[in-house]
């Protein structure tokens, strides 16, 4: 297997084989390979290496895998079409224009794109506040957590991006991580009661959430670019 | 004592499960602990409020090609075959905003995603866009309605088309919505009404875009003051086909 140098922490998941896992009703059953997502995690640090390397291809095969992710944010942020299309257009021309500046090394490219996504989301309500009656501050897209305006809880354009960003990375997450970190967020299960529901030992519940949990917070703030 | 474990700090941040007195002792006086905490305390409050059945949405296929015209090189691009409209796909189009079951998740997305063909933007003579988003920095000099044409083909199709200043030279921004999936591409065209004078500015897409043509510098604006959009057929032949979809007056 080719040896890939993987730009930042993740928890791989070993070995092959199909996992079966029997979920909760609300959820679905779901049979996959955990080699799966190795291979995911190998093909997404590829495609950051030659779109650093400035190949065509690497553009492209970036704009499949996440435009969507991109548009959805732009989507969830301005709440228009045609907005969320212009927005996407400028995130994807502008990454190409500066890929100069994406290290492959040192970060993955969707957090990258993510982070001009930010950028984007912050300009268009900036451009806008000067017709609301909305502080500036609170449309800035800065960190949030140093906002000193008290705004409506998950309303920060900047809460909007992180919940895309972080539900799709609990998508992307093979099994049975994906499921032991859903019954946690979403149905308020206890490791325990997690490890009971799905027939696991406790140990490895434990230790798969915090495998899970440790790459979707790498994923989120890795897309919140340099501080 | 050793900086505290991963896992015990994931417990504490997902269901609020004590740490030992030990590791609580050693958080209190450990500043890389307290912000590797509060870091997963914030994953988890994020995680929580999102939406567990998120789907993601497609851009609609003139995205991409907005980008390559934005761009102006060859990314991906291919000449498309007379195959019909997924030929023409960019990466990502053809995956429409997907209702998915519920058993399937957004890794399969990935996938069918991936399996898009990259089609190109069609047409003999996509002109180059160099202007950059500078669009807050350039000024309209002129701007026309285009509606469909009196005797051509009928349809939801519209858009305006405005002339530019920019930094770089003349631009016509055209923006057009609802053109259907053409047979062959369309092109755009100031046309001289007088004399039936035509020049050739670049093609647009199908369905919604915003395109940027440089205008010659030297055109005689005040009298190629017509903005045309033809249907062309995919044939070589550089004339204008006859066949006019849009226009409009620059005023």
């Amino acid at each position: 297997m080719k040896m890939v140098t993987l730009p930042h922490r993740l928890a791989l998941e070993q070995g092959g084989g199909a996992v079966a896992v029997l979920v909760a009703p609300a959820l679905s059953v779901r049979l996959c390979h955990t080699r799966g997502v190795q291979q995911e995690v190998e093909t997404e640090a590829d495609i950051g290496l030659r779109f650093a390397a400035g190949e065509d291809d690497g553009f492209a095969d970036a704009y499949k895998s996440w435009g969507s992710l991109v548009y959805t944010i732009a989507l969830r942020s301005t709440g228009n079409e045609a907005d969320a299309a212009d927005l996407t257009q400028a995130v994807f021309v502008s990454a190409w224009q500066s890929r100069g500046s994406f290290d492959p090394e040192a970060g993955s490219l969707p957090a990258w794109l993510v982070t001009i996504t930010r950028r984007r989301v912050a300009d268009h309500f900036r451009r806008r506040s000067v017709t609301s009656e909305i502080p500036t501050e609170a449309m800035t897209g800065d960190d949030p957590r140093n906002s000193t305006i008290a705004t409506r809880p998950g309303s920060h354009p900047s809460d909007v991006v992180d919940r895309v960003v972080v539900a799709d990375e609990l998508g992307r997450l093979g099994e049975p991580t994906q499921t032991i970190l859903r019954l946690a967020f979403f149905a308020d299960l206890s490791q325990q009661q997690i490890a009971y529901r799905l027939s696991m030992p406790l140990g490895t519940v434990k230790s798969q959430t915090r495998r899970g949990l440790l790459r979707l917070r790498d994923r989120l703030e890795g897309s919140h670019g340099p501080l | 004592m050793a900086h505290c474990d991963d896992e015990s700090l994931a417990m504490l941040a997902l269901d609020g499960t004590q740490l030992s007195s030990a590791q609580a002792a050693h958080l209190e006086q450990c500043a890389a602990c307290t912000e590797e905490l509060a870091s997963l305390r914030r994953t988890v409050t994020v995680g929580r409020s999102g939406d567990p059945d998120q789907e993601l949405t497609a851009p609609p296929q003139a995205v991409w090609a907005a980008i390559q015209n934005e761009l102006g090189t060859a990314t991906g691009t291919g000449t498309s075959d007379a195959g019909g409209a997924d030929a023409e796909a960019g990466p990502g189009a053809g995956v429409v905003p997907i209702r998915r079951a519920k058993s399937r998740t957004s890794r399969r997305w990935s996938s069918l995603a991936a399996a898009a063909v990259i089609g190109g933007i069609i047409g003999g003579g996509v002109v180059a866009a160099t202007v950059a988003l500078q669009q807050e920095s350039s000024q309209v000099t002129a701007s026309a309605e285009l509606s469909p044409v009196p005797g051509g083909p009928a349809g939801p199709q519209h858009g305006t088309a405005s002339v530019q200043q920019t930094p770089s030279g003349p631009v016509l921004a055209v923006d057009t919505e609802d053109l259907p999936d053409p047979d062959g591409f369309y092109e755009v065209w100031l046309m001289d009404a007088a004399t039936g004078g035509l020049i050739a500015l670049g093609t647009v897409p199908g369905g919604r875009s915003v395109v940027h043509l440089p205008i010659p510098p030297t055109a005689k604006l005040n009298e190629f003051s017509t903005v045309d959009v033809s249907i062309e057929p995919l044939d070589g032949n550089p004339k204008h086909s006859a066949t006019s979809v849009l226009r409009g007056d620059l005023v």
